[in-house]
């Protein structure tokens, strides 16, 4: 004879030995891995010396507000500029060849030692000596990078304009 | 068929394509992309679109929609010439003028949003057209999903799944206004529309625009952000935007990451017999959305509301989570052991003291095919009993048996494929746009597109009635009458399929003879169906290629339901109807495994596979692969069971995942043997009220918490994979039978559910070739299953299930209903809804479906209603003479007369049909006849709350379109086709692509 019941005891002890158990779990857990935890420890303990927790802490903590006013001051005419030119740089460097880079910033390496020794000695030169310079078969190949150079910035210039 | 092949070329390659093949269908068949936003759903199967112009194509040096021109031998496309990509690239752009990119803080960014990743292919840079916000706020009425028409680009995929899939109508596009957008009924807030939250609109959306609540602000990393922040946000992105292909990047990143903390897992769907399968997206425990897909076999991309969104009860705080033991009048928790150990104890007890059979187990046709077999071989070969039902039982038995008698097998014919492609689809006491309603769809489908007929009969007016080009109404019961009176009609007529029934069919001229009473007068007065009506439904079944005839608990649930079921298996017999496409029986089967429960053995006289126990070289076959003997005599059913308990010969009981202290009629009778029981087992997902009277109550792990299979309507047996942990202690069903048996000393060692399918397929004839290998990923099996893994989705194409491979004509006669006597004067019938799956216990934990239905309410006509004194909301008392109950009205046309519908979605006693239901049942298999019930009414109270909210979709106001009827944005004033625009603008000089 069994009538219809609703009424069921839970266990309440369980909600303890629960606990127990999950604690054991993270017990566990730190034991395996007692090295990382202690170095992550250090590296909190640092971080609290330096104060950075307590800032992070306090970021944290009114992140909305601070969200809203990062986004807002990013949000500027100057910001967007910059943060337009850094991408186009960013750009621009991932178009290059790196060979070619390379061999440019060689070069200019080279050029910039000489131009410094030649500052140093504090030399001077007349027109004639830079008529001759002229027949130097490195400053020859120098002139013609550079004029290739102008022709294809010149080109780039002009099918922007179209465009 | 034989199907024309020509080859044509795109970008250069040869592609073979097939003839009315779209370009695009042939490319994407040979894998060769294509943009089309609008064609990303091709199981919609609406054709094209041509909403979103990125599929442009040079053909032939012309640009054309890809989408909407036809393959032709020899053409030569091109999608990626300068011309097609400017033109591809012009629709994005349209698009986007409608669509802000902001896909890292936007939920739907998880890889497969369509808007995103076309953009990306175009490799679009910038924006041409600038994008507007539209004058409309979001619409967040709806309880599971939201309307975004900022987001909105009018691709109106989502209107072509409304209107044309899932037949609600209820999606527009309003083309019409100054800035269209999707409209809901005539433009009323969602929740306020006939939206029956099917969630197919939001299925198919390529962006966010229409979304599922549970996704927003969860599925991605910084989608949570709040709105003060997040909009300067987007505004800095735009403003600094260096084109978009490194905002793509970002976002292709971030959806990368989100597929670490967000599981996608197959699963199959519990609430009917449909089998709709999808996969759950999960995070931790959370559900953030159900995701049909068009590979899914049976439903594509299609769901119901339950299927699509009731699935909160998984982490339901009700959610039992510890084994409970009755000590006196509470339960207490225990471990697993305790409750193993006593039910061991306990049943060995009665076991020796009162014999095998004093014991009964009622198996779940929730459950999985493996738990109904090891629940089988564990009453049969631990307990030593047959003593085995399951709940086909109370619904689906008597069809099984009709077409057994038949036609051989107790099964669907065919495929709803079959049902979709039928010329003539009759509908026989069945309501399956709210009991099957993904299998629903694909006749109003096939009805509003395809030229299909459909003959609806049943006493209510519902939405299958409302379309039909035929509605009978018989007199409750009277099936039988009509039914057998349109097939002596038919062969008078001599329209019978003669070939067909000289060579495939015995008993032909018995058959005949037995028809003699069955004239259309006989018909006239007992079914009160006029002799006109009865013609027509004969000249429609004649005129048609094939027949397919539904039917449901209105034709089994009766004292002849049997006989109901063979006659219309006679009819399909007499017609030719059977082993050939769009043809055939299909009993619908009301829960997910109904089918397979009984399949796979949990049925007092059938092992697996419906071989009969008392078949010696069957039950040898048992004896020796379990290593135990088995009894031979047929077991109790159900309802034997609960009348043994009754007269005090069963003394204990094992139930699983069944609320039969519910949904078994004469509730209060089948309480009484409940207390009776000495000891009685209960197993379930929730503190049900059978669990009330249970000494034991065992908690088990619901379909998403573990791996099995299930078998549909169709008998296409399906995986599904575990999608969460079990909660706390619960446990899969099969792991519960197997300790249980284990206990006893069986020494089961099953590991996976796959080892038991391995066992029944080596068992079983008919399962010879189903393997978990073969049903991988969206993978299933219709068995019968040959050896070597072949399904046989359409039945008797060789050979009807009988040892001549011929079907019988089984005579049968009518057995008039059960009369409750003149003082109970209103008839009552019941069933199902679309909302609160059965009684409710699983769906009635989403807030959201509670917010659309809570309660029953009881449908009285208009007629009776004025007569009565009633309005929508009053209360009234019902009484049958086997209880009572008090319900609220509601009343409305889909009833006539005196009489009632009540639906069955209570948890509570007070309000439950079957307190009113009798214990008289089908002569032939003791299915209860629920649908024999009449009552008196007294009124309790006039007014109050109507018990249906006034924005439930029954109120709404549908307005059926043909799709989203884009001639209306080419004939607006501010279209120019794309072509048109490209050649003003200098860029394309070829000739224009017609009038749009």
């Amino acid at each position: 004879m069994a009538k219809a019941i609703t009424q069921i005891e839970k266990n309440q002890k369980n909600i303890q030995e629960e606990r127990a158990e999950d604690l054991a779990a993270i017990v566990d857990q730190i034991a395996d891995n007692r090295e990382v935890i202690q170095d992550t420890l250090i590296i909190l303990q640092e971080l609290h010396n330096t104060g950075v927790l307590d800032m992070l802490k306090g970021l944290l903590r009114t992140r909305e507000k601070v969200g809203a006013i990062a986004i807002e001051q990013l949000n500027q005419p100057a910001m967007h500029n910059m943060i337009k030119n850094g991408m186009n740089t960013i750009g621009l460097l991932s178009e290059m060849d790196p060979d070619q880079l390379q061999a440019i910033f060689g070069g200019l390496n080279q050029g910039l030692e000489k131009a410094a020794e030649s500052t140093k000695k504090q030399e001077e030169m007349g027109i004639w000596g830079l008529m001759k310079s002229m027949r130097d078969p490195n400053v020859r190949t120098s002139m013609n990078t550079m004029v290739n150079f102008l022709n294809g910035m010149g080109s780039g210039l002009k099918s922007s304009e179209t465009h | 068929m034989e199907e024309n092949r020509f080859t044509l070329k795109i970008n250069n390659q040869e592609v073979q394509a097939i003839e009315g093949q779209s370009i695009l269908e042939a490319a994407l068949e040979n894998n060769m992309y294509i943009p089309g936003i609008c064609s990303s759903q091709p199981d919609l199967g609406i054709g094209a679109i041509q909403t979103c112009d990125t599929c442009f194509v040079e053909v032939n040096g012309e640009l054309k929609r890809a989408c909407s021109t036809d393959a032709a031998p020899d053409m030569v496309v091109n999608s990626v010439s300068e011309p097609a990509k400017e033109a591809q690239l012009e629709g994005m752009s349209r698009i986007l003028k409608n669509h802000e990119l902001y896909c890292t803080v936007c939920d739907n960014n998880n890889g497969n949003c369509v808007v995103h990743n076309t953009a990306e292919y175009l490799e679009l840079d910038h924006q041409k057209y600038e994008f507007t916000p539209k004058p409309y706020p979001p619409d967040n009425s709806h309880p599971f999903y939201r309307y975004e028409p900022d987001q909105c680009i009018l691709c109106g995929l989502c209107v072509e799944a409304c209107q044309d899939l899932q037949v609600s109508e209820v999606l527009s596009i309003d083309w019409d206004r100054e800035q269209p957008r999707v409209i809901w009924d005539d433009d009323v807030p969602i929740d306020q529309s006939s939206c029956v939250s099917c969630g197919h609109c939001v299925s198919v959306c390529p962006c966010n625009a229409l979304m599922e609540k549970s996704m927003l602000g969860e599925a991605g990393y910084m989608t949570d952000i709040p709105k003060n922040i997040l909009e300067p946000m987007i505004d800095l992105t735009k403003e600094v935007e260096p084109g978009y292909q490194e905002i793509f990047t970002i976002s292709n990143v971030e959806a990368t990451m989100r597929e670490e903390r967000i599981n996608k897992t197959k699963t199959v769907c519990t609430y009917c017999g449909v089998g709709c399968s999808f996969e759950v997206w999960t995070k931790g425990r959370d559900i953030l959305k159900v995701q049909p897909s068009s590979d899914a076999p049976v439903n594509g991309i299609s769901t119901c509301v339950k299927g699509k969104f009731g699935w909160d009860f998984v982490n339901s705080e009700e959610r039992l989570t510890k084994p409970l033991i009755r000590k006196g009048d509470k339960f207490y928790e225990a471990t697993w052991d305790e409750a193993l150990s006593l039910m061991a104890d306990k049943f060995t007890e009665i076991k020796e003291k009162e014999g095998s059979d004093s014991l009964g187990f009622i198996a779940s046709s929730k459950c999985t095919n493996e738990e109904n077999y090891l629940f089988q071989k564990l009453a049969r070969s631990v307990f030593q009993t047959n003593n085995i039902d399951n709940c086909s039982r109370y619904c689906q038995t008597p069809a099984s048996a009709g077409l057994m008698r038949t036609v051989g097998i107790g099964g669907d014919s065919g495929t709803i494929e079959d049902i979709a492609t039928a010329d003539l689809v009759m509908v026989v006491g069945a309501n399956p746009s709210e009991s099957h309603p993904v299998l629903a769809t694909r006749v109003k489908r096939a009805h509003k597109l395809h030229g299909q007929k459909l003959i609806v009969s049943d006493l209510r007016k519902n939405e299958m009635a409302d379309r039909s080009d035929l509605y009978l109404h018989p007199k409750p019961g009277s099936d039988l009458v009509w039914i057998s009176a349109v097939t002596k009609y038919i062969i008078d007529q001599g329209w019978e399929s003669k070939d067909f029934l000289e060579e495939s069919v015995n008993n032909v001229d018995e058959f005949k003879q037995s028809l003699q009473k069955f004239t259309l007068e006989y018909a006239e007065e007992h079914a009160g169906l006029s002799k006109d009506t009865l013609i027509k439904v004969a000249e429609m079944i004649h005129e048609s290629n094939g027949t397919c005839i539904l039917w449901a608990m209105g034709v089994t649930q009766h004292m002849g339901g049997t006989d109901t079921s063979t006659a219309i298996a006679n009819l399909l017999l007499v017609t030719g109807n059977f082993g050939k496409p769009g043809a055939g029986a299909y009993p619908l089967r009301g829960h997910n495994n109904v089918q397979g429960a009984s399949d796979f053995g949990t049925m007092p006289n059938f092992l697996p596979g419906y071989e009969p126990v008392e078949n010696d070289e069957v039950r040898s076959r048992y004896e020796q692969a379990w290593g135990t003997s088995i009894p031979k005599h047929p077991g109790l059913n159900n309802h034997q069971i609960v009348e043994a308990i009754t007269d005090g010969s069963v003394k204990g009981m094992y139930l699983f995942g069944e609320e039969m202290a519910l949904v078994d009629s004469n509730i209060n009778y089948v309480h009484e043997a409940f207390e009776k029981l000495d000891f009685f087992v209960v197993q379930d997902i929730f503190f049900s009220k059978t669990a009330q009277f249970a000494d034991v109550v065992l908690p088990a792990a619901p379909s998403l918490e573990k791996e099995g299979t299930f078998t549909n309507t169709e008998r296409r047996i399906q995986r599904f994979y575990q999608v969460l942990d079990p909660l706390d202690d619960c446990k899969p069903d099969w792991k519960i039978f197997q300790d249980m048996a284990n206990k006893m000393g069986a020494n089961w060692k099953y590991e996976h559910p796959s080892d038991i399918m391995d066992e029944v397929a080596k068992l079983a004839p008919v399962f010879a070739g189903v393997s978990y290998d073969r049903m991988e990923g969206w993978d299933s099996q219709v068995w019968p299953v040959k050896p070597n893994g072949e399904s046989t989705p359409l039945l008797y194409t060789e050979r009807f299930k009988f040892l001549d491979g011929k079907a019988r004509l089984y005579p049968v006669d009518w057995t008039p209903p059960f009369e409750m006597g003149d003082e109970f004067d209103l008839h009552l019938n019941n069933g199902r809804l679309l909302e609160q799956f059965h009684e409710g216990n699983m769906t009635n934990k989403s807030e959201g479906i509670n917010h659309k239905v809570k309660n029953p309410w009881l449908e009285v006509s208009h007629e009776l209603a004025k007569e009565r004194n009633l309005e929508s909301g009053s209360l009234v008392r019902l009484t049958s003479p086997y209880g009572k109950i008090k319900v609220r009205v509601l009343v409305t046309n889909r009833v006539t007369g005196n009489e009632l519908y009540l639906p069955m979605n209570t948890t509570e006693n007070i309000k439950a049909v079957n307190k009113l239901t009798s214990s008289y049942y089908d002569k032939d298999t003791h299915t209860p006849n629920y649908k024999e019930t009449q009552v008196r009414m007294e009124l309790l109270e006039k007014a109050g709350e109507p018990p249906l909210p006034a924005h439930n979709h029954r109120f709404g106001n549908p307005q059926p379109h043909i799709g989203v009827e884009v001639e209306k944005k080419w004939n607006r004033k501010d279209f120019t086709s794309v072509p048109e625009t490209l050649k003003s603008e200098g860029s394309y000089h070829g000739k224009s692509n017609h009038a749009n």
